[in-house]
């Protein structure tokens, strides 16, 4: 309210993605740069992604506690801890790289433990199953589709594709693969089989790969990475009091 | 690209630290001629790997590498908070690719089913990957430091080099001198021989050029894997590809040729070990050797465990569960292993793309590096960029074959990746 008027004046500088750093700046006066001056359409499709994904993390954290856990987890206190990694509202540099890696990984985790179970229903007596990954892979890129679109234009031209775990994730999915053919082509000429389940790792690589980029939108804002925060460390906490262990 | 990247990578960011003319002798020059010391002292000791207690966990955990890089990183801590200097810490600070490939692993813990065994690897890998690539960034900085440390590192290929051979003239067929495994062997010496090789051919002297050429036939000679064998070549090859001049690139070319073709031609156990690590399958002929059934089962693993993974160091006891069909022979070697899928089947997808991320920023790094070096027609520059290139290239080709996050050989693989990431801030010197 005592607000002068000039500082209402002052034209808000655009929130571009930084060329060189692939990150966000801060916006002066916003404190984290992730809340708009002024809301617009943009701001709205924005928040409205941004909920979407943090609605994926919840599903899968909601969806692996019901299942229960399909692989054990020895010391959960670990991955309770690495949650507060996701607090601090940093938004550019090296840390803010690391929250993104930590955040997707303590997210895939649980995306993980969902893998093998999946939701099914009868379509012309036909048997359609779609597992649980897949469908909280469909909700974050939904929601990572509409921040994409709450961007203007010149956001989305001037956005970097990513940041160096591009070719972390490029590489990590080369080497699988050649890996895969190379071992595949040599016990099928020696024993005669092959390749069975190199082709699931191979999607399963794309799969954590793509819910990497696809989540980093919103865990580069801080008030959703907050909210995603709290999900992962309430998942992480049940699972630390034994709830869908052992199931 | 983050800020912390583009302050070690950018050799633009790297002549506007010069053109500043950042008063590191004031800054923190005690501290680098520190890290000069141990630095090299850690590369000596490299050569000796657990010498003379291999096998005993508690050495392992306590080799003088190990206690070397902590006492650095305990004084430094002390320096910066007894004086308030959070430079010090500043430079301590390593890529964040190189951190959260640490930070995965640590996560990792949560999931092995030792706790023990994973808390102790990590806190090693913590230790040497983390600590050791600070240490070796900070002393490389200046010329004087990256020529200690080279010097350090061509006396440590000698001496690995030469107690492996004078172990087999002995009468020790199959020992690889101070070091317990062929393969560790061969990684080790798969990233400083295209290291020490290069630095010491493209010195312009005869004297260093016939010391590399004896260093290069020395350590093809000495290596009896297939891991270590393909490591030098491909490390030697690049730094023939990367050499400024014809007649560098024809005596690297000339000396690898000769070697290797002498190595595999030679009568003799040495030659006889390396073509048998070579074939694709057992002695028996019909089972294919068991590393590539090793391969898959790492490959299968991630199918259950694709984020998850083992836990940091428990892939042993999970892996077997994973074969696809057990191999008759049980002829495995310990660190027969492929550190790819070795990273991946322990710490997940996610320390793979991680450790990947490692690799190829730093390769990036480095061509970087050359290419400034080039462009400024900076001798001694490109030396080094060329040489770090060469072990970076060599260790790529290695950890196929063996794993160069193991302790004892990362704090190698470190040296190697900050040799590749130096931000030169010496006035006058761009690269």
């Amino acid at each position: 309210m005592n607000e002068p008027l000039s500082s209402k004046l002052v034209p808000q500088p655009s929130r571009l993605w930084n060329g060189d750093t692939g990150e966000t700046p801060v916006v002066p006066g916003s404190g984290t740069g992730e809340t708009p001056v002024v809301p617009d359409s943009g701001g709205r499709w924005r928040a409205l992604g941004h909920a979407c994904v943090a609605g994926g993390v919840l599903f899968a954290c909601a969806a692996s506690l019901a299942c229960g856990l399909t692989v054990g987890l020895k010391v959960p206190a670990i991955l309770l801890a690495g949650c507060i990694v996701l607090w601090p509202a940093t938004v550019s540099g090296p840390a803010g790289t690391l929250q993104r890696i930590a955040g997707a990984y303590l997210l895939s985790v649980a995306v993980n433990q969902i893998a093998p179970h999946a939701v099914g229903c009868n379509i012309l007596d036909q048997r359609v199953a779609v597992s649980m990954s897949l469908i909280t892979l469909a909700i974050v890129a939904l929601g990572a589709a509409a921040e994409r679109l709450g961007r203007d234009r010149r956001e989305s031209a001037e956005r970097p594709a990513a940041d160096g775990m591009r070719s972390g994730w490029l590489g990590a999915g080369g080497l699988i693969g050649g890996h895969a053919l190379a071992v595949g082509a040599m016990l099928v000429a020696v024993y005669g089989y092959g390749y069975e389940q190199s082709a699931t790792v191979l999607g399963k690589v794309a799969l954590f790969g793509c819910l990497y980029f696809l989540t980093g939108g919103t865990l580069q804002s801080a008030g959703w990475r907050r909210v995603i925060c709290v999900v992962l460390a309430a998942y992480y906490a049940a699972v630390t009091c034994g709830v869908g262990v052992g199931r | 690209m983050t800020v912390l990247d583009s302050r070690l990578e950018s050799p633009q960011e790297t002549l506007r630290h010069a053109d500043q003319g950042e008063p590191l002798a004031a800054r923190g020059g005690g501290l680098e001629r520190l890290a000069t010391v141990l630095a090299a002292l850690v590369m000596l000791c490299s050569a000796l790997h657990f010498w003379p207690l291999e096998g005993n966990k508690r050495w392992e955990a306590l080799a003088p590498t190990n206690i070397a890089v902590a006492a650095w990183l305990a004084g430094v801590a002390m320096l910066a908070i007894a004086r308030r200097r959070r430079s010090a810490l500043r430079d301590l600070l390593v890529p964040p690719s190189v951190l959260a490939y640490l930070g995965i692993v640590i996560l990792s813990v949560a999931f092995a089913p030792d706790t023990a065994r994973a808390v102790s690897y990590a806190g090693k890998l913590v230790l040497a990957l983390g600590g050791g690539y600070a240490l070796f960034a900070l002393a490389s900085r200046r010329s004087r430091g990256r020529r200690a440390i080279m010097l350090a590192a061509c006396v440590a290929a000698a001496v690995a080099t030469a107690g492996c051979l004078g172990m087999r003239l002995a009468g020790h067929a199959d020992s690889c001198g101070f070091f317990g495994s062929p393969h560790k062997y061969g990684t080790y010496v798969g990233m400083l021989a295209p290291l020490c090789v290069t630095w010491l051919i493209l010195s312009g002297r005869w004297p260093a050029k016939l010391l590399g050429a004896v260093l290069a036939a020395a350590g093809i000679a000495s290596v009896a894997t297939l891991g270590g064998l393909a490591a030098i070549s491909v490390g030697l090859a690049t730094a023939a590809c990367l050499a400024g001049r014809w007649s560098s690139r024809v005596l690297i070319l000339g000396v690898l040729i000769v070697s290797v073709g002498s190595a595999l031609a030679w009568p003799g156990k040495s030659a006889d070990g390396l073509r048998r690590d070579m074939a694709l399958r057992e002695s028996d002929g019909t089972n294919l050797r068991q590393r590539y059934i090793q391969w898959q089962a790492m490959v299968n693993l991630l199918q259950e465990r694709t984020v998850t993974g083992t836990g940091a160091g428990c892939l042993n006891t999970y892996r077997s569960e994973f074969y696809g069909r057990l191999p008759k022979l049980n002829t495995l070697a310990p660190f027969d292993e492929n550190g790819y899928l070795a990273a991946a089947a322990e710490g997940g997808i996610f320390a793979l793309a991680c450790l990947s991320w490692v690799i190829v920023s730093h390769l990036q790094m480095g061509w970087r590096r050359v290419r400034a070096a080039r462009r400024l027609s900076d001798e001694r520059g490109l030396r080094d960029a060329t040489a770090a290139l060469a072990a970076l290239a060599g260790a790529c080709v290695a950890n196929l074959f063996s794993a160069v996050q193991y302790n004892g050989i990362v704090i190698v693989f470190a040296a190697v990746l900050a040799m590749n990431a130096m931000v030169t801030r010496e006035r006058g010197q761009n690269v």
